[in-house]
């Protein structure tokens, strides 16, 4: 998948449309995916992808060779939202004034096996359980487990160091647990 | 493979290597981690639930709307165009040059002849999704219709970015920078705001001027017609049919951004807000100065405050349809022998008053 991308990459530069439609199909969706997870006015997102990918499309030129294309994007949507005064998801967000504090080890509670639901079901109570986590923790959650990114990579999307980035998801996934105990099995 | 043995739940939900076989799992790391469970089969119960969590998680994002990619896309390949027409703004903002090919097709925004000779020809309109940009880099004010009914004269140096309320949007808005003059069309289902460097102005149907150059600390809103809501964008969007300041007519607000402070006032040259055809019935001879005070309220939509009692026994001759209320306030000082002072957006006068 990675190469595509960068071969992608490598055929833009070269002015093909051809290629930049199928970049841009290849990346669009997950991009609108992270965008309203972190920003709530959807037309604004809407117009910052719009704004993002022409602005790629212009500067192909310039652009140097872009290690992963992918950080690239996910790094420049979130710095344009996070710029837009619009945004004020970010503003209100909460819990990235404790990142540092350090997530302590735990013993494992090892939950007991109920019958099993209907596997939508469950999926649909996790996901409403990482809903009303703090926003930064569903955003690292999302990026770590949906968008594949590691602790670096999102450490240096939202501006903090990686420990930082650790804590906030061992707190996640700690509260899912205590949250949904019943998910498990 | 060791670290696996003491792994608590917590180490596999972070895993990297584990976190991909749950996620992309093939015939190799299902061999690998069938090695770890023989291994270390008291992990057999932590590895299954960091399995089913993380799968679980593996699925969480917001819905989005195919339609909205597809949106997107569509406005994105008819503005990157084609390349010839791409060509000759290089060096512009990329933004501005990629999207005036689109304008001009549509022609949606103009109907002034002169616009089209300064706007479209130095490449200065654009349409960016929903949002549309009008720059004017002329030396003229440009006349910019919008699709609403609603007309902003846009002075040289400034530019607007603006949507309408398209998409279902509840409301239509324009962001500013530099000086335009704004006439609304009323439209009670989708108020008008307009934004300009930190105040935002809400409008339903009216005519007001806006400076809000980029260099400058102050916000200026003169208020021509109608009744305009004024509010800092720090205040939030959520009390804007009831908070902020209501400025009418002949009115103006100054805000300073550092300090969130808004100075209400009068505009420099108060205008006369009834028709030409009613300014000429307010003619008074010999008339008690408490009618002149009331009929100079009605015209310039002020307020004067004066001590009743004292100036009861003046009277005076007055036109209001000459003269501009400084003079026709001067004039009445002189004749009454009183002083006057416009206090925010009040006149007040002071004097003796007449004793006759």
């Amino acid at each position: 998948m990675v190469l595509d991308e960068l071969k992608f990459w490598q055929e833009i530069r070269q002015g093909d449309r051809e290629s930049f439609s199928r970049f841009y199909d290849h990346f669009a969706k997950d991009l609108f995916r992270y965008g309203y997870r972190v920003c709530t006015d959807k037309a604004l997102v809407q117009d910052t992808i719009q704004d993002l990918f022409i602005h790629l499309w212009m500067k192909r030129d310039e652009l140097s060779e872009v290690r992963t294309v992918r950080f690239y994007l996910y790094r420049s949507l979130r710095n344009r939202l996070v710029r837009s005064q619009d945004s004020n998801r970010f503003v209100l967000s909460d819990d990235g004034n404790f990142s540092e504090e350090w997530c302590s080890e735990e013993s494992d509670a090892i939950s007991s096996r109920i019958e099993m639901e209907d596997l939508q079901a469950r999926l649909d109570r996790l996901h409403a359980a990482v809903d009303s986590l703090p926003l930064r923790q569903q955003e690292v959650i999302q990026l770590r487990y949906y968008h594949d990114f590691s602790s670096r990579e999102i450490a240096q999307l939202m501006d903090m160091n990686e420990q930082s980035v650790r804590n906030l998801l061992c707190r996640a996934l700690r509260q899912l647990r205590l949250d949904i105990p019943l998910f498990l099995h | 493979m060791d670290r696996y043995e003491t792994y608590s739940l917590q180490d596999f939900l972070e895993d990297d290597d584990f976190i991909r076989w749950v996620k992309y799992p093939d015939p190799e790391s299902d061999r690998f981690w069938q090695t770890v469970l023989k291994a270390f089969s008291h992990q057999a119960d932590v590895i299954e639930q960091a399995r089913v969590l993380a799968k679980g998680l593996t699925s969480y994002h917001p819905d989005v709307a195919e339609g909205d990619v597809d949106k997107v896309r569509q406005v994105l390949f008819s503005s990157i165009g084609e390349k010839r027409k791409t060509r000759s703004f290089t060096g512009r903002l990329t933004k501005v040059a990629a999207v005036v090919a689109l304008l001009m097709v549509t022609g949606w925004w103009l109907n002034s002849r002169r616009q089209v000779a300064s706007l479209a020809v130095s490449g200065d309109a654009v349409q960016v999704g929903l949002w549309r940009d009008v720059r004017n880099d002329g030396t003229e004010v440009s006349l910019v219709s919008l699709a609403d009914g609603s007309t902003v004269k846009l002075s040289p140096g400034s530019q607007i970015r603006y949507r309408l309320g398209e998409e279902d949007l509840k409301k239509r808005e324009i962001s500013l920078e530099g000086e335009a003059f704004f006439e609304v069309a009323k439209d009670p289902r989708k108020p008008f705001f307009v934004y300009a460097n930190g105040l935002v102005t809400r409008v339903i149907g009216t005519s007001f001027t806006i400076t809000a150059y980029k260099n400058q600390e102050a916000v200026r809103v003169e208020v021509s017609t109608g009744k305009v809501r004024v509010y800092s964008d720090r205040s939030g969007n959520s009390d804007a049919a009831n908070g902020g300041l209501v400025i009418t007519p002949n009115q103006q607000v100054v805000f300073q951004k550092s300090e969130e402070m808004f100075k209400k006032g009068l505009v420099e040259r108060p205008r006369i807000l009834v028709s030409p055809e009613r300014i000429k019935m307010y003619t008074y001879a010999d008339a008690p100065v408490a009618s002149i005070f009331k009929a100079l309220e009605q015209v310039y939509g002020i307020r004067i405050r004066y001590d009743a009692d004292r100036f009861r026994g003046c009277h005076l001759n007055m036109e209001l349809s000459d003269e501009s209320l400084y003079e026709k306030l001067d004039l009445i000082s002189k004749v009454l022998d009183a002083d006057y002072k416009v206090e925010g957006v009040e006149v007040v006068f002071r004097g003796a008053g007449c004793h006759d």
